[in-house]
């Protein structure tokens, strides 16, 4: 009778335990899961809106604009791959390298949308990279030749999820565009990075 | 003739790592001020820059008269079986060294696949043409041994003809083509220009399957030196790891103050 009683004590703060517990675990689950849950959804819109074959070119332009603005966290970006340079610059400087750097991934990625042939996007899982940030796994399956590792860098920022880097085969984007930009603003400074994104959307939208 | 070429390759062995250690002892970077200026100047480390943009436009050049053109042609002439059949027997040549560089870097499961890989495919694949083992091995090199080991990549260098290197993988590749098994038996065997021949041929081969590739980078970068280097190193950190998470290796995006990201004054 006693055992049975120090039984039922047990279970009963087992399970007290496990009620008390179960916001913050549920908490440390939904971060990496709503980064999932975004990735997921913006990949299956991706691969529909890319073989939709109803759509024009400019029509998946646009959408492809409207994902980018609406699911990746450009200020941070942006302000990523000044690095450094992002202090000095003055605060009309910094408004307007955000305008162009969007342009010009808008043009560097709007071209790629042509030569769609039927990859598709498989998401895999995601890990928490820190306490607001997950990476999700994917690999793009193509028709001929290995597939592609591509990992999602998703944040939790008051709008929601963003992303804010995409990293291919191990090389993270953001980085790249940071190293990059970083030679070109010791060179000729924080103008003349503007000007070159200016000179780079030109020659690639009238080609 | 054997003793001399073994010693030889001792004395050149030695005098690389020799020439590795110096460098990499001066290779410290100074800390400037500023947390995100040292952080910037740790990953591009490049103190030779204008002597490495010289040689970049030197090979940028001579790609463009000669290896990029003859990749060109290749890859519009000789049928994609044939193709993929040069790559087998040109990965399956470099089976030996892989190996070696495995069970340097305690990667015993890896030198166990290259060894499986390298006897079946020559003899199961007619010497390496066909790729039947599927064991997809990733290069490994001296490069990359020397990291594990924990010595420093040391300042970037463009190699006159050979392109982006980091100073540890430069002297890792001499390395390598001294103690490759492959190279060594010709040597032995008194069989010229096999290192010539099958660098001409990885040149080749390598080049035909990253001609839209190389393009398209250049194509949008506004700085493709700059674009080049932080590429280069991120792929040899990551052939480092092996393709494992690289979680660790992302830089910070996080901003001390946040929620504000634009200045205003």
């Amino acid at each position: 009778m006693f055992t049975r009683r120090k039984f039922f004590q047990k279970t009963l703060i087992a399970t007290a335990m496990a009620v008390l517990f179960q916001p913050s675990a549920f908490a440390a689950e939904t971060k990496e899961q709503a980064a999932l849950t975004m990735v997921k959804g913006i990949g299956d819109e991706a691969v529909a809106t890319l073989a939709d074959k109803s759509l024009s070119e400019e029509q998946k332009q646009d959408r492809f604009e409207t994902f980018l603005d609406s699911s990746f966290d450009m200020k941070r970006i942006g302000r990523f791959v000044l690095g450094q340079y992002w202090r000095d610059a003055t605060s009309a400087e910094q408004t307007e390298f955000l305008k162009v750097f969007r342009d010009y991934m808008v043009t560097s990625y709007a071209e790629k949308i042509g030569s769609y042939s039927g990859e598709n996007l498989e998401i895999k899982d995601a890990t928490s990279l820190n306490d607001k940030e997950s990476l999700v796994h994917s690999v793009i399956v193509r028709p001929s030749g290995p597939p592609i590792k591509l990992d999602w860098r998703v944040r939790k920022t008051n709008d929601g999820e963003k992303i804010v880097d995409v990293i291919i085969e191990g090389i993270s984007m953001a980085q790249t565009h940071r190293s990059e930009f970083a030679s070109v603003v010791s060179q000729s400074g924080v103008d003349g990075l503007i000007k070159k994104l200016e000179e780079q959307i030109k020659t690639a939208s009238s080609s | 003739m054997g003793l001399r070429s073994k010693s030889s390759s001792l004395k050149a062995s030695l005098t690389a790592i020799a020439l590795l250690v110096a460098v990499s002892g001066c290779a410290t970077p100074q800390q400037k001020d500023g947390k995100a200026v040292a952080v910037m100047y740790n990953e591009v480390y490049d103190p030779l820059e204008p002597m490495n943009r010289y040689f970049f436009d030197v090979n940028y050049a001579l790609d463009a008269l000669f290896l990029k053109p003859v990749a060109e042609m290749y890859r519009g002439v000789v049928p994609e079986p044939v193709r993929d059949s040069v790559t087998n027997f040109l990965t399956n040549l470099s089976q030996p060294i892989y190996l070696i560089n495995n069970v340097l870097q305690g990667d015993l499961n890896g030198a166990g696949d290259n060894m499986g890989a390298f006897f079946t495919n020559t003899f199961l694949g007619v010497g390496g043409l066909f790729d039947v083992a599927k064991l997809n091995t990733p290069v490994e090199d001296m490069g990359q041994t020397f990291a594990k080991w924990g010595i420093q990549e040391g300042p970037y260098l463009v190699v006159p003809l050979l392109g982006p290197r980091t100073t540890r993988a430069a002297v890792g590749g001499v390395a390598d083509y001294y103690l490759d098994p492959i190279n060594y038996a010709a040597r032995e065997n008194d069989i010229d220009n096999v290192g010539i021949i099958r660098a001409a041929a990885t040149g080749i081969d390598q080049r035909s399957r990253s001609i839209e590739a190389l393009d398209e980078i250049e194509k949008n970068a506004i700085d493709f030196y700059a674009a080049i280097r932080s590429l280069y190193r991120q792929n040899r950190n990551n052939m480092i790891l092996n393709g494992a998470s690289n979680s660790t290796q992302l830089p910070n995006m996080s901003f001390d103050d946040d929620d504000e990201p634009v200045k205003k004054d």
